[in-house]
């Protein structure tokens, strides 16, 4: 992976390929995750993905894209261990399977400009109406979360879980967060993203390193300091567990989710075993939750676990009976300490390796998984090669899962139950 | 083996069926690094009688294609889907209105694969055990989709649409209607539509179309299995008057669904696609984020970007379907029932807007290719015999009086039905 300093604090990384029908550029803007920004760049986020300057309101915005041959254009934002993205991203057919299509290039670069770079601003403020709008639709985004149980769930299983305020919200913000903001402390937040964040450019298809840079040339990419970012988490370990049970109305089914701590500093080579160790304990349909609590209990309709290296959390879910929380709580302990013991046969062992290896291969035929990976790469500063991955994950040894197995403690514990019947 | 080039859109397309009946598709993908396939029956849960040979007509319970579904991966001695497992594979099964399909996709161990796919889908075990216990699974899932407001919202608008009929009811059946699955049933259910002459493989991907072809015939060749007649038999569709329900659930905003359902329009094959795309361009034209129609409506807060457009289109039952997320849903309706009253007024002017959403469909078309899951299952094959590669080179063929054509089957007599989930 070859990376281009544009300016200070700018990086540029072409993937050039004809394996796809696509072209992708996507700009990702970092910065440290703080509790009072959070909410203002969610809107940012809102605001840039329907107004530009050239572009006023989301008629105006669907009329490009629609022009550019059914392109998709998105903002998003996410979070990686303590640092905050906004994500700009666009992808059109790439021109070689179009008729006529000597402007689409261009065309898109300076789309994707204006969007950016350019938004619908009067007297040092986003325009107002435009920005009553997207509030109101972030406020009904935030709001919704708790129409969809599990997600629901999550947040609360994350509030109960970390120390750190910033990281205990959405990536999104909250709704009192978004309420409290103007136009001209949101507007404040955007110039600040866009004088000192982070800015990753990656340019994924069929195109030179030569045209890309005469593209973005014409883009006001502003060198800025080039400061560090320390996107891995970790927090203390908490001496007890932190319990919550909510009950709810007009829910059937009972959510039960669970966090635990690895203990793994960020560039510990057992980060391997821990992809392993999560697969065999619930992140696979062979692990130990799946097989064991779904399929032959039947206690759960849904179960699984995931890893996360940037925070270093592991959490369990699961959806299920009431009057099945108890026993299907005991169980995944249960499951947890087999995995300790070395309770798990060289075949399961096995199989959870080539599906991580399947997986990991497979990314290799999605431009999305390939583009979030360079974005990974550049933020965690460290890459590792196809091969060397998939050896480290072959030498993984039983052992080293039962060893690191030992080493996980519970932390948090959420469960959402439907209100007793009477 | 019957080759087909697609050379605008650089792709191959090897068809062929073999001597039991089964249809095999490949489309290699050279620079691809994994391997998607997919079997499939066109058996789903809209079929709810059929009849083998002269026998006497069987009933199928509401739930059973799903049900067999999920029976289908469980053996005497293991579970079909801890074998893909063990092979690095990652596999899956769906059942959907009109068909059923078993599926993996995998980096290594393609051949393996392939025919432990084959071999479980045509190895059927039944047993009152088995049934009896998938019977409290199944019942579980159906629970969690009545958590589901969207799921709530969509049945509750075909149960308006449709009431009384398969099109009404739960893919999963319902935890009555399901008590009544047999084993009996399920083998009879395997013998008919699980045959070799009703199942297609597709295979796109990373692979050699001789090895796989070669290995197809020889797992097809060692098998044993009866050809019977068979027949599907629908019961007419029920009316469906009543314009509008309202139901409690516990929502931030009210869930709003409107429908139109439209008489039989007897269409089929090709023409059953075109209909389909011109009938989604016709809907952005109408209704689309670049009309003032929508941005209006956006302005006001009456609709955000949850709002949708759908049309359906399968084996006697095409709708019309918006969904939307607003307190305002009067207003919301009279401005749908708005645009259809006018719709030949608009069309009178909308052809430079058709050219560019044509253009951008068929752009989405292309960019859809990319991914191997897509050019096996979001093409119209089993409902019109068409590819994913069809269904983009019928877009570039698409006129405008094909949409004034379908404008006039679709919104001609159109009556409007609503269903509104809120607290």
């Amino acid at each position: 992976m070859k990376k281009i300093q544009l300016k200070s604090g700018v990086t540029l990384v072409i993937r050039p390929t004809t394996q796809f029908k696509t072209l992708h550029i996507a700009v990702d803007f970092a910065a440290p995750l703080l509790t009072h920004n959070v909410s203002a760049r969610a809107l940012v986020s809102y605001l840039t993905a329907v107004s530009a300057r050239n572009y006023p309101d989301q008629q105006a915005v669907a009329q490009k894209t629609i022009d550019l041959y059914g392109a998709q254009y998105q903002t998003d934002v996410l979070r990686f261990g303590q640092t905050h993205h906004v994500r700009y991203s666009l992808q059109l057919p790439a021109p070689t399977y179009i008729d006529q299509a000597e402007h689409l290039l261009g065309d898109a670069f300076a789309f994707l400009r204006d969007m950016i770079f350019d938004p619908l601003v009067t007297s040092q403020q986003f325009d107002q109406a435009t920005f009553d709008k997207e509030q109101q639709s972030l406020i009904n985004e935030l709001a919704s979360i708790s129409d969809d149980k599990r997600r629901y769930a999550m947040l609360k299983l994350r509030e109960l879980s970390y120390s750190e305020p910033a990281m205990q919200r959405s990536s999104s913000g909250d709704v009192s967060g978004v309420e409290q903001l103007t136009a001209a402390t949101t507007y404040a937040a955007y110039q600040n993203m866009m004088t000192s964040d982070a800015i990753s450019i990656v340019v994924f298809g069929d195109i030179d390193e030569a045209r890309v840079r005469a593209e973005l040339e014409k883009w006001p990419l502003t060198a800025r300091r080039a400061t560090m970012l320390q996107p891995f988490y970790r927090q203390g370990l908490r001496p007890q567990t932190v319990e919550q049970t909510e009950r709810q109305a007009d829910i059937n089914q009972a959510i039960l989710t669970l966090s635990y701590q690895l203990r793994l500093t960020p560039d510990d080579p057992k980060r391997f075993t821990a992809l392993v160790f999560n697969a065999l304990f619930g992140g696979s349909p062979v692990s130990k939750l799946f097989t064991e609590i779904r399929e032959k209990e039947s206690l759960a309709y849904s179960i699984y676990s995931r890893w996360q290296h940037d925070t270093g959390f592991l959490t369990v879910a699961a959806g299920l009976a009431a009057d099945q929380v108890a026993e299907t709580d005991r169980l995944i302990q249960v499951q947890l300490q087999a995995i300790q013991a070395g309770n798990f046969s060289a075949a399961t062992l096995a199989a959870v390796k080539a599906s991580l290896i399947n997986d990991y291969l497979s990314q290799q035929d999605s431009p999305n998984s390939d583009i979030e990976l360079v974005f990974s790469r550049l933020l965690t500063n460290r890459q590792t090669h196809v091969s060397e991955w998939v050896a480290a994950i072959t030498a993984v040894t039983p052992a080293d899962v039962a060893a690191l197995a030992d080493q996980v403690k519970l932390q948090g514990r959420f469960t959402l139950m439907p209100e007793a019947e009477e | 083996m019957i080759e087909k080039n697609y050379h605008k859109l650089k792709e191959t397309v090897y068809t062929t069926t073999l001597d039991n009946g089964l249809t095999v598709v490949m489309v290699p993908k050279p620079d691809y690094h994994k391997t998607f396939a997919v079997l499939t029956t066109p058996f789903g849960a809209l079929d709810r009688q059929f009849q083998i040979n002269d026998e006497t007509p069987i009933d199928i319970p509401s739930g059973t294609a799903h049900f067999l579904e999920h029976k289908l991966f469980e053996k005497a001695h293991e579970d079909a889907f801890t074998r893909f497992g063990e092979l690095g594979a990652d596999a899956n099964a769906f059942t959907n209105a009109y068909q059923t399909s078993y599926l993996f996709s995998t980096a290594q161990n393609l051949l393996p694969a392939l025919t432990h796919l084959l071999d479980f889908v045509q190895t059927p075990y039944f047993t009152d055990q088995t049934v009896a216990k998938e019977q409290g699974i199944i019942g579980q899932e159906i629970q969690m989709y009545d958590d589901d407001a969207n799921w709530a919202v969509y049945m509750g608008l075909l149960n308006l649409m449709y009431p009384n009929s398969p099109m009404a009811e739960d893919i999963a059946g319902t935890k009555d209607a399901i008590a009544q699955i047999t084993p009996e049933l399920l083998y009879q259910i395997h013998r008919a539509f699980y045959q070799p002459n009703q199942l297609t493989l597709q295979v796109v991907g990373q692979f050699d179309p001789d090895v796989v072809r070669q290995l197809i015939v020889d797992n097809q060749a060692a098998k044993k299995i009866e050809t019977v007649q068979v027949k599907r038999i629908d019961q007419p569709i029920p009316d469906g008057k009543q314009k509008e329900k309202i139901e409690n659930f516990d929502v931030s905003r009210p869930k709003i669904a409107l429908g139109l359902r439209l008489p039989d329009l007897a269409v089929a094959g090709p023409a059953g696609t075109k209909l389909t795309l011109a009938a989604d361009i016709l809907a952005d034209i109408l209704f689309g984020e670049q009309t003032d129609w929508y941005q209006n409506l956006y302005n006001k807060g009456i609709i955000d970007n949850e709002f949708e457009t759908s049309f359906d289109l399968m084996r006697g039952y095409q709708f019309v379907s918006f969904f939307s997320e607003t307190t305002a849903y009067d207003e919301l309706t009279a401005a749908i029932q708005s645009q259809i009253d006018h719709y030949t007024t608009i069309l009178q002017h909308s052809e430079g807007m058709f050219e560019s959403l044509r253009r951008a469909t068929l752009g989405e078309g292309i960019q859809r290719l990319n991914a191997l899951e897509s050019i096996a299952l979001r093409g119209d094959d089993v409902l019109f015999g068409t590819n994913l590669f069809d269904k983009v080179m019928l877009l570039q063929e698409l006129t405008y009086s094909d949409i004034l054509n379908s404008a006039e089957k679709i919104y001609q007599h159109a009556t409007l039905q609503r269903f509104v989930l809120k607290k």
